[in-house]
């Protein structure tokens, strides 16, 4: 009985997937043809199109050729291109853009989406992090697609077959071509993989098919470095994520941004995370003995340090510890009571005694990251400053930004991250990115500019001198609350990196002046930086007295003068700006800067023409300044030139298609030049991406729920163990 | 005739099963697996594939030999100490795999009878997963050093679903 009931089962399973063959024949049509357009009738018959046809990727933006679906075998393997580009392959294998897809880090967060919306909705982030899942058809309900190319994330000729990119809206904006290593005599691509000697017979028939001029630039890396959250993928509205590229381009290595406090080389993103190295490993595309790194160093030591890529994560840390991106400067003390400042510390004498209360400022400079510190997803990365305080023999007098025992940094450190919330004013903790609904705070530096962080503490009435004091600004990637999310609690702990420091001894005493560091700024840009700070803080008499202080050490500087002038515009003061930026001018004549916010005044002055025709000047020089084309569009609007106005309207979104002055603009003077179509797109798009007003009230939910770090949402505020005092005297307002 | 019958009734009983299965495997999709087992088309007959709430089994057998893919996931209260026990069963052979879920070893599976095969047992969080890849006359679809990098790879997708 039992071996007929084993033989019953066998013919059963020989049946019945003979039967599954035939159900499987009949739904997915003919089956198992190479041909591009039976692949994708196969992929399009059983295809999850909730957000359109249209757009085989929305709710991400990743487009190909042709607009449909290729199969998997079109992309040749990492591997092939390995046999001529040997030490491009053994960099890439290490490097963030292979692993884009299966580590542990982004799985676990596009799980959850896949888990609670649907797979359809991971579109939005593999159309970067995978876009061969996203072009073949696998992000569907039900899929058939073979995923072995998971494993490589972003394969060379993913990369290398971009032929040409979307406006700078990212979320994967990129048209890609059917993948080819070489083009034919007449410059017609070759689909798939040709033989390694026909290459080598053709080298530039190479070229031409893999590479493209537009892959040196800023706008390739935009394609994928800036995303936004569309209302598809969170069905409430657009909000923007990340804007690494508009940050470069804000910055002052990509001269189109006249603005910047301070000037630099031209650099490109490649410039920075692709610069050229010796290779080690033969590879047909080194040039003089050098290869543009496909290491990509940049701040990711979390996924070296979980597959054990060595030479990745040294590549990283020296990335990061390269000395040459951030400044750290123990500014100067202010002692409670007395109401002045020892600054520049070092330059100044001054007297410390035991039962003092002093205040630390620290001026972190972004000095020359090419974007803010922290970029992207600060809700996951963790960039802090770690203040301590010692005596002689080591003992602590005060410590923030520590590391607690649970692997959880102490919660009153002051980061460079920022605080993503729900509707019911929770903590978006495990990139959730979707529930998002308002920032409770973002303390992010941009590039070129500074922040002061100050800290309070007592020295101890028998206090073993002298004291030293370090301020230190420390990268975690990732927050432990992710990593606990992504593992449990059970994971070893992730690198810490130093990424600047800076130590002070202090005598209990007498205090002398000393040599400055070897990495110190000189004392006028140390002033400098402390007025920015100030200046982001709204403080705006300390902003100007910071800027006084850089015109008593470089009186011929002229952005001093305009920085104060900067200052005394957004505190209203316009009389005494339009002084110091006349002053600024009679410096330097040709500083657009100056001239943008002389232009300002001149508006405020109601002085239209002196206003246009400034603002031209500077748009002549900075063609792609949004800042300057913005306010001539709202200069020309004002004097009812329209067709003049939308002209600069629109190069600002051929800038940044997401500007939200532009949307409203446009969407009026669409209308007054009778373009009702164009209008109602614009008015759409306005609305969508204009912020909440409803929104803030999330974030009050989720400061008032987390007094402990409530403090960092206020610009203006002080690190402290101390308990607080209220002040004996009030002042202003009274 | 009895044959016959027996034959239907489990037909009967068993093809939902099947056919819905071949979609149904929540930690490798049919194609991937199929193309792990160097079948070359997932309509093949030749392939049966059955999944419960913890296993997904993937079988190939054709003249050239027999494949099969066997992947099971339990979630366990002390994930720890199952995984502990589950790694006894590679005996002395096993070897720790960086990189796959929290943990994970490798070791051998099968070795007798003409079959070849290898295991990966690991865990991410308090789910541990087996991982097995057996091939019996593999001869040039499946040399050693393919049954051990196509396990890995499984092994890593499976982890990776699991994340």
């Amino acid at each position: 009985m039992r071996t007929l009931w084993v033989r019953g089962i066998f013919v059963t399973s020989v049946i019945a997937a003979g039967l599954c063959a035939f159900i499987g024949t009949i739904e997915t049509g003919s089956g198992q043809e190479s041909d591009r357009k039976e692949y994708a009738d196969k992929i399009r018959a059983s295809y999850n199109y909730r957000f359109g046809t249209d757009k085989l990727s929305a709710p991400g933006n990743a487009s190909i050729e042709g607009d449909d679906f290729v199969q998997p075998g079109a992309f040749p393997n990492a591997t092939y291109c390995a046999h001529c580009h040997q030490e491009a392959y053994h960099q890439w294998r290490q490097a963030l853009h292979s692993n884009a897809f299966r580590t542990p880090f982004y799985r676990a967060s596009v799980n959850i989406l896949i888990r609670t919306k649907g797979i359809e909705y991971s579109r939005h982030c593999d159309s970067c992090h995978n876009p061969i899942g996203v072009l073949t058809g696998a992000l569907t309900q039900d899929s058939q697609v073979d995923r072995k190319f998971d494993q490589d994330g972003l394969t060379c000729t993913t990369c290398h077959s971009i032929r040409r990119l979307l406006s700078t809206n990212g979320n994967g904006g990129f048209v890609m071509g059917i993948p080819s290593v070489m083009v034919d005599e007449k410059g017609n691509r070759i689909p798939g993989e040709v033989p390694y000697d026909e290459i080598l017979k053709q080298p530039k028939r190479h070229s031409m098919a893999v590479m493209q001029p537009f892959y040196r630039t800023p706008e390739f890396c935009a394609a994928c470095h800036k995303a936004n959250l569309p209302d598809k993928l969170n069905d409430y509205k657009f909000i923007r994520a990340f804007t690494t590229y508009d940050e470069w381009q804000l910055s002052k290595f990509s001269h189109r941004n006249p603005l910047t406090f301070y000037t630099g080389d031209f650099t490109t993103c490649q410039g920075c995370h692709m610069m050229r190295q010796a290779n080690k490993l033969p590879d047909y595309g080194a040039k003089n003995g050098t290869f543009a790194s496909h290491s990509w160093p940049a701040g990711n030591t979390a996924v070296p340090f979980y597959y054990g890529f060595d030479e990745q994560m040294s590549k990283t840390i020296a990335f990061l510890k390269s000395g040459k991106f951030l400044n750290v400067d123990i500014f100067g003390l202010e002692k409670t009571g007395d109401g002045k400042i020892i600054a520049p510390l070092g330059s100044v004498p001054f007297v410390l005694k035991p039962n003092d209360i002093v205040e630390a400022l620290v001026v972190v400079q972004n000095k020359n990251i090419g974007h803010s510190l922290i970029p992207e997803v600060r809700d996951l990365y963790e960039a802090w400053v770690e203040f301590t305080a010692q005596d002689s023999a080591g003992t602590e007098i005060y410590h923030s930004g520590f590391i607690k025992p649970d692997g959880m940094l102490d919660e009153r450190a002051h980061s460079f991250t920022n605080r993503p919330v729900n509707v019911d004013g929770g903590f978006v903790d495990n990139h959730k990115v979707w529930t998002i609904h308002s920032v409770a705070y973002d303390n992010s530096v941009q590039a070129g500019r500074s922040t002061l962080v100050r800290y309070r503490f007592r020295i101890p009435p028998d206090v073993k001198g002298p004291i030293t004091i370090t301020a230190r600004v420390n990268y975690r990637h990732f927050r432990q609350s992710y990593l606990n999310n992504v593992f449990g609690k059970d994971h070893p702990a992730y690198p810490v990196v130093e990424i600047a420091a800076r130590s002070r001894l202090l005598n209990i005493g007498e205090n002398q002046p000393v040599q400055p560091g070897p990495t110190d700024n000189p004392d006028w840009m140390r002033w400098n930086n402390l007025g920015i700070s100030y200046l982001d803080q709204f403080q705006y008499q300390d902003a100007v007295d910071a800027f006084g202080e850089v015109v008593k050490l470089r009186p011929e500087y002229a952005d001093a003068y305009t920085n104060i002038a900067l200052t005394e515009t957004q505190w209203e003061k316009y009389e005494s700006a339009r002084a110091n930026i006349l002053k600024a001018l009679s410096l330097s004549p040709n500083n657009m800067r100056a001239l943008y916010y002389l232009a300002l005044l001149e508006r405020r002055a109601s002085n239209y023409e002196a206003e246009i025709a400034d603002l031209k000047k500077v748009v002549e020089q900075y063609p792609q300044s949004r800042d300057a084309r913005r306010d001539l569009g709202l200069a020309y609007y004002r004097r009812h030139d329209y067709v003049a106005a939308r002209e600069q309207f629109e190069a600002v979104q051929g800038i940044d298609p997401d500007d939200l002055a532009a949307h409203y603009n446009l969407s009026i003077i669409y209308n007054r030049l009778e373009m009702e179509q164009k209008a109602a797109e614009q008015q759409a798009m306005f609305v969508t991406k204009k912020v909440d007003p409803g929104a803030p009230t999330y974030s009050f939910d989720f400061l008032r729920q987390h007094p402990e770090i409530s403090i960092e949402s206020i610009p203006w505020h002080v690190h402290t163990d101390l308990p607080y005092e209220e002040p004996k005297t009030l002042s202003g307002g009274q | 005739m009895k044959y016959v019958h027996s034959a239907l009734i489990a037909l009967l009983v068993l093809l939902p099963a099947i056919c819905e299965a071949k979609e149904n495997c929540p930690w490798l999709n049919q194609a991937t697996a199929l193309g792990v087992l160097e079948v070359g088309t997932s309509s093949s007959p030749a392939a049966i594939v059955e999944v419960t709430a913890t296993v997904c089994d993937f079988t190939y057998q054709d003249a050239t030999g027999f494949r099969a893919l066997r992947i099971s996931v339990e979630q366990s209260k002390d994930p720890s100490q199952t995984l502990k026990l589950r790694k006894t069963e590679c005996g002395s052979g096993a070897s720790a795999l960086p990189a796959i879920g929290n943990e994970a070893v490798m070791c051998l599976a099968g070795r007798k009878r003409r079959i070849d095969g290898e295991e990966v047992i690991g865990r991410v969080r308090d789910n541990v997963f087996t991982v097995r890849l057996l091939s019996k006359n593999g001869g040039p679809f499946m040399p050693r050093q393919a049954l051990e990098e196509k396990t890995e790879r499984v092994a890593e997708q499976v982890a990776g679903n699991l994340f």
